[in-house]
C-alpha cells in the first residue's frame, strides 16, 4: 500500500476524504450493472421479449427501492441526477400551481437556491429562512414564514458542506398541518440516516446515486401518490409521464445495487455509523487540540457521521487543499460545485461566519474505505502544513477579535 | 506508516525542493479495457494550474521563515505595501529594501493569503522571471501598462480598507514616512 516517493517520506497512496463530493462505486453494484450494457440491452418500452426483460428488471428495481423508502413502487421516479430530481420537484410544483410562495433556507445546495432564484424571476415569491450559527433551521421559523399562498417548503435533510442535520420530521409535520407540500434533498443523508418517508412526513424526497457508492448520472425522486406536479421533460411518457426519455437501465440497476446496499446499510447502519462517528470525532478532536485558532463548523452533535468541517484562521482553503493533495490527501474546501469561485461558501456565510474563517475551511468527509491509518496520516501531515501557511500569510488576526466582530453582509463589505 | 517521519514546518520548504513527482508513481495501474479510444484517463494531470505556478507554490522564494523574522524585517524595510483583503479571499503584503542611488530593489520579501486577482497579477509576472536585485522600481514592478492610479489604489490599502500611507518618494511606489 505504501510507496516511497523520496528518501525523506513515505506517502500513503491515496487518502480520499471527499466522500460528500462523490464516492467510488461499490464493486458489487458494478457487477450487478454489467449484464445490462451488452447482454440485456433492451429498451424497456419495447413489447418484444428483449424489451420485456429490461422492463422486468426496472419493475424489480423500483419495488426494491420503494421498499427501502417505505413507499409504493409507483411513487418512485428515476431521473438523471440529484439536481434533476430537485428541479423536477420544485419547478414541477411551481409550474403546476402557476403562482405562489416558496419557503427554503439559506444553506441549501445551489440546485435548490438557483432554481428558487429562477422562479423568483418568473414571478414566484421565495423566502430564504436564516439558520443559526450551527446551520440549523428553526421549525418555528418555517411556521411563521407560511403565508396564505405558500405552495411548497423545501429544506435539505443534511447539509453537504457542514453536515448539519435538519429537523425534517418536525418541519414535515408543520407542513402537513398547513396542507403545504414538503420536499427534502436527502442526497447527503441517504447513506447514513433513516429514509422512511412516512416517518419523515415528506411529500417529495431526492436521492442521488453517486453519493452512496452507486453510479453517477442516476437520481430518483420520491413523489407521493396524491401529489400532482408538472413534468419538465416531455416525450415518450416514461416514468409515468413524469420524466420522458429511454430509461437508463444499467443506471437504474445500479440503483437496485444501491437499494441492496441501503438494505445492508440499514442493517449495518449502527455499526458503520458508529465506526465513522468514532473516526470523525478523533479527527476533529485531534485537529482542534493540536492546531490552535481552529473552529468546528456545523453542529457539534446533530451532524452527519462522516462529516468534519473545520476552519483554520488566517489561511486560505485552496492552498491547504493543494498541499494536502501533494501528499495524496484529497479533501475539499466546501462544495465541489463551487470550488472554482473565489467567493466564500454561502453556507458558512449564511451561518454568520467571519470571512477570515469562511475562506479557511476544509471539509473532510469519510466513507467506507476510510481507516484509522488514513486519519493518522492526515493528523501527521496537516499541522506542519498549517504552520507553514500561517508563516506565509500576512493576515495576523486573533481568534478572540474575529469572534467579537459583528458579521457584515456581502454587499456591506464593498459599499 | 512507521517510516513516516513527523513533519516539521521548518523543513517543509526544503521538503518541496524535490522536483515535481512523476505522475505515474502515484496513479493506479491503467485499467485494462477493450479499446484504446475508451481507455480510462488514469494519467490525467493532477495539478490544475501551470507548471510555473506549481514550481513557485512548492518552492517559494524570498519568504520569511518565522513570524519574528517578519516583524524584525519590517523595521528595516524601506517600503511596505499590502493589497487585497481576507473578505475577498486574497491578500498580499510586500516588504522592500531599496538602493536609492541606483533606484533598484535590493531585497524583497512577501507574504500571501489566497491567490491574487488577475488585475493584480502585473506584480507577480516579473517576480517569477527576474532575480529580485534586478527589479527596477520605475518600470518592472508595475508591468507594461504603467497604470499608476490603479497601482496606488491597490497598494496602499490594508485589508480593512484603511489607507496605510500616502507619501511617495519614487514615482510609482508608496513608502513609509521615514
Amino acid at each position: 500500500m505504501n510507496i516511497k516517493l523520496s528518501n525523506k517520506e513515505v506517502y500513503l497512496e491515496e487518502v480520499y476524504l471527499d466522500h460528500a463530493a462523490t464516492t467510488y462505486m461499490d464493486p458489487k453494484v458494478k457487477e450487478a450493472m454489467d449484464p445490462y450494457f451488452c447482454d440485456n440491452y433492451g429498451n424497456p418500452g419495447s413489447f418484444h421479449g428483449r424489451g420485456l426483460l429490461a422492463q422486468e428488471a426496472i419493475i424489480e428495481a423500483r419495488a426494491k427501492i420503494a421498499k427501502q423508502l417505505n413507499a409504493d413502487p409507483s411513487e418512485i421516479i428515476f431521473t438523471g441526477s440529484g439536481t434533476e430530481s430537485i428541479n423536477l420537484a420544485i419547478k414541477g410544483v411551481a409550474f403546476r400551481k402557476g403562482k405562489g410562495h416558496i419557503i427554503t433556507q439559506k444553506t441549501e445546495h445551489h440546485a435548490v437556491l438557483h432554481t428558487c432564484e429562477y422562479l423568483e424571476k418568473k414571478g414566484f415569491e421565495v423566502t430564504y429562512l436564516p439558520v443559526d450559527d450551527f446551520g440549523m433551521v428553526n421549525p418555528e421559523d418555517v411556521k411563521n414564514a407560511i403565508k396564505k399562498d405558500t405552495i411548497l417548503v423545501t429544506i435539505m435533510y443534511a447539509n453537504n458542506e457542514v453536515g448539519t442535520i435538519q429537523p425534517i420530521a418536525e418541519i414535515g409535520a408543520i407542513c402537513k398541518e398547513n396542507n403545504i407540500l414538503f420536499h427534502t434533498d436527502a442526497c447527503q443523508a441517504a447513506g447514513a440516516l433513516d429514509l422512511d418517508v412516512k416517518k419523515l412526513n415528506v411529500d417529495m424526497l431526492t436521492i442521488n446515486g453517486s453519493k452512496i457508492y452507486g453510479p453517477k448520472g442516476v437520481g430518483l425522486l420520491y413523489l407521493k401518490k396524491s401529489v400532482r406536479i408538472d413534468a419538465l421533460i416531455h416525450g415518450g411518457g416514461q416514468e409515468n409521464n413524469m420524466r420522458a426519455g429511454t430509461e437508463n437501465v444499467p443506471g437504474i440497476i445500479g440503483i437496485i445495487g444501491i437499494a441492496k446496499a441501503l438494505e445492508l446499510a440499514q442493517k449495518n447502519k449502527e455499526t458503520e455509523n458508529a465506526r465513522l462517528i468514532k473516526l470523525r470525532d478523533r479527527l476533529i478532536e485531534s485537529i482542534m487540540t493540536t492546531i490552535k485558532d481552529t473552529k468546528l463548523n456545523g453542529h457539534p452533535t446533530q451532524r452527519l457521521p462522516n462529516n468534519a468541517n473545520i476552519s483554520f484562521l488566517g489561511i486560505e482553503g485552496e492552498a491547504m487543499l493543494l498541499l494536502l493533495s501533494e501528499y495524496n490527501i484529497y479533501c475539499s474546501t466546501g462544495s465541489a460545485c463551487t470550488s472554482k469561485t473565489l467567493d466564500p461558501s454561502h453556507v458558512l456565510v449564511g451561518m454568520n461566519m467571519p470571512y477570515e474563517l469562511a475562506h479557511g475551511s476544509l471539509r473532510f468527509t469519510l466513507g467506507k474505505r476510510t481507516t484509522d491509518a488514513d486519519v493518522d496520516y492526515l493528523l501527521k501531515t496537516l499541522p506542519p502544513i498549517i504552520t507553514w501557511l500561517r508563516t506565509l500569510s500576512p493576515i495576523k488576526v486573533k481568534m478572540s477579535e474575529i469572534m467579537k466582530r459583528k458579521p457584515v453582509s456581502y454587499r456591506e463589505r464593498f459599499a | 506508516m512507521a517510516a513516516l517521519k513527523s513533519l516539521k514546518s521548518a523543513d517543509l520548504a526544503g521538503h518541496f525542493t524535490h522536483k515535481v513527482r512523476k505522475m505515474e508513481s502515484i496513479n493506479p495501474a491503467p485499467v485494462p479495457v477493450s479499446h484504446q479510444d475508451v481507455q480510462a484517463k488514469v494519467e490525467a494531470r493532477k495539478w490544475f494550474y501551470t507548471d510555473v505556478v506549481k514550481e513557485h507554490f512548492f518552492n517559494p522564494k524570498n519568504i520569511f521563515k518565522t513570524d519574528e523574522e517578519a516583524i524584525a524585517y519590517e523595521k528595516e524595510a524601506n517600503g511596505v505595501g499590502q493589497v487585497g483583503s481576507p473578505a475577498c479571499g486574497d491578500a498580499m503584503k510586500i516588504w522592500l529594501k531599496i538602493d536609492e542611488k541606483s533606484d533598484t530593489v535590493k531585497e524583497l520579501k512577501w507574504q500571501t493569503f489566497g491567490s491574487l486577482l488577475p488585475g493584480a497579477s502585473i506584480m507577480m509576472k516579473d517576480f517569477s522571471t527576474k532575480p529580485v536585485e534586478k527589479i527596477n522600481i520605475g518600470d518592472e514592478l508595475m508591468g507594461g501598462d504603467g497604470n499608476i492610479n490603479y497601482a496606488e489604489e491597490v497598494l496602499v490599502r490594508d485589508y480593512s480598507g484603511k489607507i496605510l500611507c500616502r507619501r511617495s518618494i519614487s514615482t510609482r511606489l508608496l513608502w513609509k514616512n521615514n
